[in-house]
């Protein structure tokens, strides 16, 4: 389990101080498929960045109870839609790097992943279409042998009968201890494939809930998300009010 | 093994229920019969593109009601009895009915018109 | 064994990393401070030997310069390669974030050291060869001096005047 308790991240600039994460405390059990979603801004990457030790914080996340460090950092592997593939690399030489550094890398699920979206073996990455680089990026990450696999919007740019593809194949391939922190903004899209759905909102985490409770309410996601947004547009309303009734 | 070619999915209704409404209307119609295998919770869960949890409560509550039975190394086969069919007919029909009833009676409709008019349309509808 | 030597090498690189270019340049600028060095430091030899030469037959005891003033700046092209080299190391760095941003794979690997060695190493590597060379040069330049110059036209104390000549400050009074 990634146990993340009262982590808080500031970014800092010139020109001040800029509260990115503020106090999330969030439990991601094993065998979850969880939707991280949240307007631009929200926090979603550098939730994801801080989890993987790419960002300082405060605040402690925890790996089934230890400190990331690295000797369990290969159980967390990242597909971002900034990539982070070499691209004057050949897939198959990242195979070989991969499963040098890896030793849990999925070679077979490699090859048929690579088989099933029919990318090319041998051309070097960074020559690959939009979606095909999207592609390659996620499949890298779910052949890592990682135990939590964060995702942070990776479908930017592909189509959707490709981007339905990638769920149905995700969940054929998916093992009972494999866990997918989906970062995106694709709320429709991704109801039916996650388990459950973390709403982030200006740095604080305004709404957790598996998707058995919300069907149990009778709410779509899409509700979901429109009544936690308009609960926090209500407080600021009546903020503003109060604030203005003080004034007069 | 069940077929899931012809499922559809529809906006509104939850997905385990459309598992299970596709199982029924299957029962009813005779296209899937006793002792025929269920497809795997994760092959489903692939094949519809829904969370492996939804499959799993689309199949436990069709295991209360005695439709399907697991058994070990998680393979589920459809149990099915002349009265267990003869029941999913007549819950389906009733539902089907009880929607155009309720459908009918809300534009002001008699018994006597629907009736009729039951009548003409299923006429025109076996021409 | 040249293929061995290659993969070797791209250890020390970013992978995908093509060096073969800068690594052949290195070596041209190396062949050059070669030959610099050897056009600076046979000039002034010979120069001085003619002296040499033309002044034993006077009674004035000369003394032969000290091998560090012959040197003169014989080996400032190995040190200028030296530091190209070194200049290498943000140039690898940033291809952690050209065309993606591997260097998020990169932090997150299990290997300590990989990120640095992989960024750093050939440089490194290189420059620590320059100055071998340098040094190589340094001593074979040296047995040449002595076995061209009489031991008793040899000034004492080689070693610290090279030192003085090389990093003293008192030569600038």
């Amino acid at each position: 389990m990634i146990e993340i308790k009262n982590l808080t991240k500031y970014y800092y600039s010139a020109t001040g101080g800029k509260r990115a994460l503020g106090d999330v405390s969030l439990q991601l059990p094993r065998g979850e498929i969880v939707g991280l979603f949240g307007e631009n801004g929200a926090g979603k990457t550098t939730l994801l960045k801080c989890i993987l030790g790419l960002l300082n914080y405060k605040g402690s996340v925890t790996l089934d109870g230890q400190p990331v460090n690295r000797k369990n950092i290969h159980l967390l592997s990242f597909a971002t839609c900034e990539h982070s593939f070499f691209p004057t690399m050949t897939a198959k030489e990242h195979a070989n790097f991969y499963e040098m550094h890896f030793p849990a890398f999925r070679r077979k699920r490699f090859e048929a992943l690579m088989d099933f979206f029919e990318l090319p073996a041998g051309r070097a990455v960074g020559q690959l279409s939009t979606g095909q680089k999207n592609q390659f990026e996620v499949i890298l990450a779910l052949c890592q042998g990682a135990d939590y696999i964060l995702m942070d919007e990776p479908f930017a740019g592909n189509d959707v009968f490709n981007r339905e593809d990638f769920y149905k194949v995700l969940l054929g391939i998916l093992e009972e201890n494999e866990t997918v922190i989906l970062s995106t903004h694709l709320l429709e899209e991704v109801e039916n494939f996650i388990g459950r759905a973390v709403l982030l909102h200006k740095g604080c985490i305004v709404g957790d809930c598996t998707m058995e409770q919300l069907e149990e309410q009778g709410k779509d996601l899409m509700t979901f998300v429109k009544e936690t947004y308009q609960y926090r547009a209500d407080r600021v309303i009546r903020a503003l009010g109060e604030l203005g009734g003080k004034d007069r | 093994m069940v077929s899931f070619e012809s499922f559809v999915q529809t906006d509104g209704a939850p997905i385990y229920l459309q598992i299970i409404r596709h199982i029924k209307q299957g029962i009813a119609a005779g296209t899937v019969s006793d002792g025929e295998e269920m497809p795997s919770r994760r092959v489903l869960s692939a094949l519809l593109g829904v969370n492996p949890n939804t499959v799993q409560k689309a199949y436990r509550l069709l295991e209360e009601e005695g439709l399907i039975t697991s058994h070990s190394g998680a393979k589920s086969y459809l149990s099915l009895t002349e009265e267990k069919v003869a029941a999913v007919r007549t819950e389906l029909m009733e539902g089907v009915v009880r929607t155009l009833v309720g459908a009918v009676k809300g534009m002001g409709v008699s018994r006597e018109e629907a009736l009729s008019l039951l009548e003409k349309l299923w006429d025109e509808e076996v021409r | 064994m040249k293929r061995n030597f290659r993969e070797w090498r791209q250890q020390l690189l970013p992978p995908g990393y093509d060096a073969s270019v800068e690594v052949g340049w290195l070596a041209l600028g190396g062949v050059i401070a070669f030959i610099y060095s050897l056009c600076v430091f046979a000039g002034e030899l010979g120069k001085q030997l003619r002296w040499l030469d033309r002044v034993e037959k006077q009674p004035v005891p000369w003394m032969m310069p000290y091998y560090g003033e012959i040197l003169g700046t014989a080996l400032w092209g190995f040190v200028i390669l030296a530091i190209l080299a070194l200049l290498l190391i943000p140039v690898h760095g940033a291809y952690w974030y050209q065309g993606s941003r591997s260097i998020y794979l990169m932090r997150r690997l299990p290997q300590r050291g990989e990120l640095l060695r992989r960024t750093a190493g050939l440089p490194l590597l290189l420059a620590a060869a320059a100055l071998a060379a340098a040094l190589l040069l340094l001593l074979l330049y040296y047995a040449i001096y002595c076995g061209c110059v009489p031991a008793e036209r040899q000034p004492d104390g080689q070693w610290a005047e090279l030192l003085r000549i090389w990093f003293g400050k008192e030569r600038y009074f």
